[in-house]
């Protein structure tokens, strides 16, 4: 993961930008029926090993000075099925693209009785947030110029589009709180 | 397979939201079947590069490129470590699932 981070840095060019794209590391829903009429049936047990090594990955490349952190983004991204078939093709996709999870056979079968029930055109529905992380790339000049010192980072959280939170988070107002402005020539000078 | 991810269209919203992709040269990392690939396009990106290690799904992708984008989009079988472009080729890296 840091190897191809690396390689996203060279071939970027200098305050280009990487976008982190993945699904959050919350364990998928699994319901029927779409919108308001969506019932939960199960919660997924997916294991979130790979998300952590990822997010180490990230930390460190930013410690490396080669990217400094910029909008944070989380939304949901329902993924909708017709068949129980559909459903084994998708959960089949998910392992594949690296998601480790113990076996999900009871879950199959818990759905499938679940979805007998129900009147046919019924829909298969995943929800589960996906999160978005845009880095800047640092040219070698900037590199030097930072220092230990970090731009500020703005979190953008949207639930279904309903909810938005922006926080910014200011690592100089940080600073200021607790005193320790000493790698901020600028706040020294408005003291 | 009928499957229909995000009918919401979140996913573009956050992504359009995120950076401005008009007229960009794009890198695609783990592009899969190309869905986010022609989303990207959508967003106005002037040249996509994507990229996966799976080549069936490279093949895939590459039978459902609707001409529209042909002259935009590339799909190239690779690893996400060795790119093999150019140093300071592409204004903006995604990585789709891809860490």
């Amino acid at each position: 993961m840091v190897h191809a981070l690396h390689e996203a840095h060279r071939v970027l060019k200098p305050g280009g930008v990487l976008v982190d794209l993945r699904p959050a590391p919350k364990h998928r829903r699994v319901g029927l029926g779409e919108r308001k009429r969506w019932r939960l049936i199960g919660v997924m047990r997916e294991k979130f090993d790979d998300d952590r090594a990822a997010d180490h990955a990230v930390k460190r490349v930013l410690r490396e000075g080669l990217f400094y952190p910029g909008t944070r983004a989380a939304f949901e991204a329902d993924r909708v099925m017709d068949t129980m078939q559909d459903f084994r093709e998708w959960l089949d996709d998910f392992i594949r693209l690296g998601k480790t999870m113990p076996s999900h056979t009871w879950f199959v079968e818990r759905l499938e009785r679940a979805l007998k029930k129900e009147r046919a055109g019924t829909k298969i529905v995943v929800r589960g947030p996906m999160m978005l992380n845009v880095m800047r790339k640092l040219g070698d000049a900037a590199i030097g110029s930072l220092g230990n010192r970090r731009p500020p980072q703005q979190t953008i959280t949207a639930w279904s589009g309903a909810r938005r939170l922006v926080r910014s988070e200011m690592k100089v107002g940080a600073a200021v709180l607790s005193g320790d402005v000493a790698g901020y020539p600028e706040v020294r000078s408005l003291r | 397979m009928a499957l229909v991810i995000d009918p919401a269209g979140n996913e573009v919203r956050a992504l359009a939201q995120a950076t401005h992709w008009r007229g960009k040269r794009v890198l695609e990392v783990g592009c899969g079947s190309g869905r986010l690939t022609l989303r990207l396009a959508h967003l106005g990106a002037a040249r996509i590069d994507a990229r996966d290690p799976d080549a069936k799904l490279i093949h895939t992708a590459r039978k459902n490129l609707p001409k529209r984008y042909a002259h935009c989009i590339e799909y190239h079988f690779g690893e996400a470590e060795r790119v093999g472009h150019q140093a300071n080729t592409f204004d903006l890296v995604v990585f789709s699932w891809a860490l």
